[in-house]
């Protein structure tokens, strides 16, 4: 018999009841436990502290790195980007004792780092662009961005970190802060939309949010009972859940800048007005009783009218304001606003929701923090309490803030946290080999008034941070986990770094800064930084899916970092790799500089003439195949590539039929002519040498009146000839075709005047007495990519590239 | 999987991702290149389990949104005595229920065996001697994302290894040129998304590969499976170039593992192209084949499934469709009835094609959703259902699941649920014994098939667990 013991699941937000045995209980007091204790100041520096534990286990710390390393190093971990030559050249040449706190203080002055640790922010705040409840028909938060902007700002400026929290909790009831600081609120607001609203699932969401990732604790276990583990209560849960449902989101987000008096400005506001007018009208129409609100972007219905709706009625009414809000979310002129929440007139008084559910209301509870750092009968007092919420989670009282993001810096700069579980630090989580080194970090980010950039540069201008990521068997045998951090952690390249420091060697990373999201995945390929892409809650696209980004349905305390033959796909295959080699290879048209541009160092003298040879070699033999596929026109001999590579077809610019070429295109086994234009597939020789040719043409359909094939020798003339009937197959051969580099043989298919029927399958093979020279079956490609930018997407797909030591 | 017999084992386990990699001194794939190590094992080789079982690959069918029991495999006259009235058994599950709701389709004895089968299902009934129906299966939440990971992982809550990644953690696989986990769904994903087919701790080479099944060239099933700007020779050649580059970095780089696991994906992913490609172009099978799976979504995607099989792919599950298709609240009777005529050939020929070509011994078949529903009527309430009245809620007190082939007893009936098919009563087959039994017909023991992380041996099947020896053939 399994004791009925129940438990929560929620942070997806269903209501779950468990049944099985009761769990052990902690193995020590709660109040013993190591992360609820208050850290103890210490004398000791952070080599210091690594050090001792190294000593402990008998391990030796790697030598520093060498310079070169550590400005690469240093690059990467505070702005995501790679240093150009001059500036590895100028700092590297710095000899000042100390150089690296110049190094330091330089990059953290520069708006990438904010771009770079804004994304790591974003992560834990489950940022995305759009609600995720594919159901939901205005999908878009057209706003979001604003806090994504706000976010790297504040870094960039380095708001003191508990600041940083209080305005993301509560900036609306901070006295005299500028409007633009109410865009913070966006860390309770962007989580996910819920089908018919789900208030309590929205609310478990910002209690989720705000406790794992500010504090370390899973408090929104504890919606459906007392937590199993942790010395969370669920009165716990319903105080919080009291100063949430407090607050509520406005139907209209305030401006946090002034409208632009610029003619396109007033165009869009006349546009918008009436698409906002659209959606009044509708309801009037069909609810005659509906009086048409002062603000004419407030789509709250009254009650009434919203219950006389039928369902068509408001899909259409929902249809209209999905278009409002896509024609705001996409327009550059609409202006940005902060997503708020404002206060209730009467705050509520919470009950416990028995088993997480809504409809058994138990006792009541005091709005309050969590108990575990609070006197008994202490509870929040002004309004909602949010503010004071806010407050207590970065109060002395309170022992895990400051840990936790400690936690999070040494993780984001050395590649491995402390506590390996960063969003639980709850007494489940063992005691951790460098408690002494976390809370000497933490009490040094209070001590230095809570300045995350203070924090960052006295762990980078330690020796542990600077050491070699060297692995030595030694090493590998007894730490292979590196967790007494005698060397550094060899860093891969996630996403955003790869992504980004490829648009920086292949010179299309736009400077833009902040401002309304780009589509990544869509061609022409925007060279913005990757923290501005826009992120759909759940629907990630390939690039995003494949490189472990996070899928923001709720708050990522730790990025997964997988290798994958997905991700070689993408490297290998991908059009927005393949436009970037070739910027590349047109930016740098040189081995050398290639070279120098990617991996930031000349090739040596055997990789010179490995490439050189390699180009040769790949120039010889013309990338995309000697094939060309196109037409000629009736009445012509010259011969025109058909535009556009799409779906395995050589076509046109649209889907078949094309405006302009109809249904002429060429794929891998054949392709269709058109009534003015032959079918021409044309095959260049590398070599001289004499030529056989073999295969058949065949015309599956039997409807309609066939097609003519023809092959063409080097001198234009006719080398066969053949007419091929509806559904009927012939060999065409040609034999002993005398050829010299560089000339051409052309295989054409006509149709007989009628094309409707005409599609045919063609795939000749040229061989010689040695075998087979070419066969367009296996041949068939896209576009070419020319010798030098298939190096230079080599380059960029290497380990050297995508590895930082 | 006994300590002497895995053959990368560490004294039997090994400790983290990297130091796993160094160990078998491979990344992905499996190249006769001689390693930093001078290893050559691959942790995808294909090795045997302990003990020989009978089953070499899985495919797992799954109708995800759960598909009720009374109205396919578990027939309940009481329930159409009872209809429209309260039945004497109250049991809570995620939302407000009221009266029984007889089943509106028929049932019918099928085969030698008698199995009694509802009229959706009348090509799957055709191999009712084959298949092993257990009508007593539970579960231990009414709720769909914990659910599903606990079929799939043996976790509710925590993240886990998924089934698939066990098995090829296991078994490995037969055919390097593919992925050796397979997940396929058409149109996008189910609810909870990749964690179905995560491989949570165990190293990422035995995470589940995704391919949406709805999309029409099979070039296109693995995102940027085609090189179109290079020919084949040429991308050859490129790779080639950047190994060299790769293995001159990794050479200063001793005892890194990830290194070679980087370059070995570039190289796996080169063959994929092709080999991925071919298994999933049903259009390579006779006339005659097509014709038995049938035209469809469904059709295809089981056909692809055997290609896949076929090709030696370790572990293939198919899901029903994006997001919870069978999640029938309201209008169950046509919703039912569309779902299964949906998949109902493609299932039956799958079995019966399978058997033709004497691979159904081998393969276990697993057909079955995240729990079954309610024999009660779902209550209407805002938010959850339409208010029609004429839905079933979820049940993860009692559900039927049926296997077939890979060492089953065919024409099987096992447990029992209570006479209105609301708990599971007889023979109780809760997920952890399903996961139990199925690990035992690939040859292994749950309790013994475990990975070391985090200072613990972790299993499947956790703590929990019992081999079902009732349906071993």
């Amino acid at each position: 018999m399994r004791a009925a013991l129940l438990c929560t699941f929620t942070l997806i937000g269903f209501s779950v009841a468990f049944e099985g045995s009761p769990p052990p209980g902690p193995t020590t007091p709660v109040e013993d436990h190591w992360a609820f204790k208050i850290p103890t100041a210490g004398t000791r520096s952070i080599d210091q502290l690594i050090d001792a534990n190294l000593k402990k286990a008998g391990l030796d710390a790697n030598p520093p790195a060498s310079r070169d390393i550590l400005i690469r190093r240093a690059f990467h971990v505070l702005t995501g980007l790679l240093p150009t030559a001059d500036e590895l050249k100028q700092f590297t040449s710095d000899d000042r004792p100390g150089w690296m706190a110049y190094l330091v203080d330089h990059l953290l002055a520069r708006t990438a780092f904010g771009e770079r640790w804004g994304r790591h922010w974003l992560d834990i705040a489950r940022y995305a662009d759009t609600r995720g409840a594919a159901l939901l028909r205005n999908e878009n938060y057209p706003f979001a961005y604003t806090y994504r902007d706000w976010v790297i700002r504040s870094l960039n400026e380095d708001l003191p970190y508990n600041h940083f929290i209080h305005r993301q909790i509560a900036a609306d009831l901070i006295p005299d802060l500028p409007r633009e600081e109410l865009a913070a609120l966006g860390f309770l607001t962007v989580g996910r939309g819920y089908q018919g609203g789900q208030n309590h699932l929205v609310i478990a969401d910002r209690i989720d949010v705000s406790t794992r990732s500010v504090m370390g604790l899973t408090v929104a276990c504890a919606r459906c009972h007392d937590h199993k583990t942790d010395p969370i209560p669920t009165a716990d849960y319903y105080g919080l859940y009291g100063v949430f449902n407090s607050s509520f989101v406005p139907s209209k987000f305030p401006a946090i800048a002034e409208p632009s008096p610029a003619p396109e400005a007033k165009t869009y506001r006349a546009a918008l007005l009436k698409k906002a007018l659209a959606v009044h009208e509708h309801v009037s129409k069909v609810a005659p009783k509906y009086k048409q609100p002062e603000d004419p972007f407030n789509f709250n219905l009254p009650g009434p009218i919203n219950g006389s709706l039928n369902q068509i009625q408001r899909e259409k009414f929902q249809t209209l304001i999905g278009q409002f809000e896509e024609f705001r979310a996409s327009s550059p002129h609409a202006l940005p606003r902060a997503m708020i929440l404002r206060e209730k007139n009467k705050p509520f008084a919470a009950r416990i929701h028995e088993r997480g559910n809504p409809r058994a209301q138990g006792e009541h509870v005091p709005r309050a923090f969590l108990s575990l750092f609070r006197a008994k009968d202490e509870h929040f007092k002004n309004g909602s309490g949010r503010l004071e919420f806010a407050h207590r989670l970065t109060d002395d009282r309170n022992p895990l803030t400051a840990r936790v993001w400690a936690n999070r810096v040494w993780m984001h700069l050395t590649g491995t946290p402390l506590v390996d579980s960063p969003g639980d630090f709850g007494p489940q989580t063992p005691f951790p080999l460098q408690l002494a080194l976390l809370d000497h970090l933490a009490l040094f980010l209070k001590e230095n008034n809570w300045s995350t950039k203070a924090l960052i540069k006295h762990i980078m201008t330690s020796g542990t941070w600077q050491r070699s990521s060297t692995v030595s068997s030694i090493l590998r045998e007894k730490d292979p986990a590196n967790h007494y951090y005698a060397r550094a952690n060899r860093r891969r390249k996630d996403l955003e770094s790869w992504r980004d420091t490829i648009l920086q060697v292949s010179g299309r990373l736009a400077p833009t800064v902040g401002g309304k999201p780009f589509e990544i995945d869509r061609a022409p390929f925007a060279g913005r930084r990757t923290v501005y892409a826009k992120i759909r809650r759940g629907f990630l696209p390939p690039i995003m899916r494949a490189f472990d980004f996070p899928g923001s349905e709720e708050a990522l305390m730790k990025r997964s970092n997988t290798i994958t033959p997905t991700q070689a796909l993408y490297l290998m295959n991908s059009p927005f790799l393949r436009g970037e080699a070739r910027a590349l290879a047109h930016e740098h048209p040189k081995v050398a500089l290639l070279y120098q541009a990617v991996l930031g160092r000349p090739p040596t003298l055997d990789e010179r003439k490995r490439a050189f040879a390699w180009l040769a070699r790949a120039r010889s033999q013309s990338t995309a195949g000697a094939w060309s596929y196109g037409f000629v026109k009736k009445d012509s001999t010259e011969f025109t590539r058909l535009p556009c590579f799409r779906d395995g077809q050589w076509r046109g610019e649209k889907p078949l039929p094309d405006p302009i070429y109809g249904w002429l295109h060429w794929n891998k086994k054949g392709g269709h002519p058109e009534v003015d234009k032959h079918a021409v597939l044309k095959w260049t020789a590398i070599e001289s040498g004499t030529l056989n040719i073999t295969g058949e043409v065949h015309v599956p359909t039997p409807k309609g009146n066939g097609v003519i094939a023809r092959i063409l020798g080097p001198d234009g003339k006719s080398l066969g000839q053949w007419t091929i009937e509806p559904g009927k197959k012939i060999a065409a051969r040609a034999k002993g075709i005398s050829i010299k580099a560089g000339e051409e043989i052309s295989f054409v298919i006509e149709s007989r005047d009628d094309p409707s029927f005409d599609t045919f399958l063609w795939a000749p093979r040229i061989s010689d007495d040695r075998g087979l020279v070419a066969d367009v079956a296996a041949e068939f490609s896209g576009p070419g990519l020319a010798p030098l930018a298939q190096l230079a997407q080599a380059l960029i797909l290497s380990n050297e590239f995508f590895y930082l030591d | 999987m006994t300590t002497s017999n895995h053959p990368f084992g560490h004294g039997g386990f090994v400790k983290t991702r990297r130091e796993f990699l160094q160990q078998c001194g491979m990344g992905l794939g499996s190249l006769a290149v001689p390693t930093l190590t001078g290893q050559t094992i691959n942790p995808l080789a294909p090795r045997a389990p302990a003990t020989a079982g009978k089953a070499k690959a899985v495919i797992h069918l799954f109708m995800n949104g759960g598909p009720s029991q009374v109205d396919t495999f578990d027939p309940k006259p009481e329930l159409t005595k009872y209809h429209d009235k309260k039945i004497p058994l109250e049991l809570k599950t995620e939302r407000p229920t009221g009266v029984a709701l007889a089943s509106p389709f028929k049932f019918k004895k099928h085969g030698q065996s008698g199995i009694e089968i509802s009229e959706l299902f009348p090509s799957v009934a055709q191999s009712a001697d084959d298949l092993c129906v257990i009508r007593s299966m539970n579960a231990d939440v009414p709720n769909h994302e914990p659910s599903l990971l606990l079929m799939n992982c043996g976790e509710s809550r925590l993240s886990r290894p998924s089934v698939g990644s066990w098995v090829t953690y296991g078994l490995g696989t037969e055919n390097q040129n593919l992925p050796g986990f397979v997940s396929m769904c058409p149109g996008g994903y189910p609810v909870s998304r990749t964690q179905n087919w995560q491989s949570g701790f165990l190293p990422a080479a035995y995470q589940g590969t995704y391919i949406d099944s709805k999309k029409n060239d099979p070039r296109k099933f693995i995102d940027h499976l085609t090189a179109e700007h290079l020919n084949r020779s040429r991308q050859r050649d490129q790779l080639d170039f950047l190994r060299q580059l790769n293995e001159e970095h990794a050479a200063a780089r001793q005892n890194d593992s990830d290194l070679e696991a980087r370059l070995q994906s570039f190289e796996l992913a080169y063959r994929m192209q092709l080999e991925a490609t071919d298994a999933f172009d049903v259009t390579k099978e006779p006339k005659s084949i097509r014709e038995l799976y049938g035209d469809t979504l469904q059709g295809r995607q089981m056909l692809i499934t055997r290609r896949l099989v076929e090709r030696g792919v370790r572990f293939v599950q198919v899901w029903h469709g994006a997001g919870q298709p069978w999640d029938n609240h309201d209008d169950l009777e046509k919703n039912h009835r569309r779902l299964a005529r949906e998949c109902d050939q493609a299932i039956g020929a799958l079995l019966i094609d399978l058997k033709q070509r004497g691979m159904l011994d081998e393969t276990l078949v697993l057909w079955g959703g995240e729990f079954g529903r309610t024999p009660v009527v779902e209550m209407p309430k805002p938010g959850s259902n339409a208010g029609k009245i004429n839905g079933r809620d979820h049940n993860h007190y009692g559900f039927t699941t049926w296997m077939a082939g890979g060492g089953v007893k065919g024409g099987h009936v096992h447990g029992a649920t209570d006479d209105f098919g609301f708990q599971a009563v007889k023979d109780r087959v809760h997920v952890h014994d399903l996961h139990a039994t199925m690990l035992h017909l690939l040859g292994f023991d749950h309790e013994k098939l475990t990975y070391r992380y985090s200072g613990r041996d972790f299993r499947l099947t956790d703590v929990y667990g019992n081999v079902v020896k009732d349906i071993l053939a």
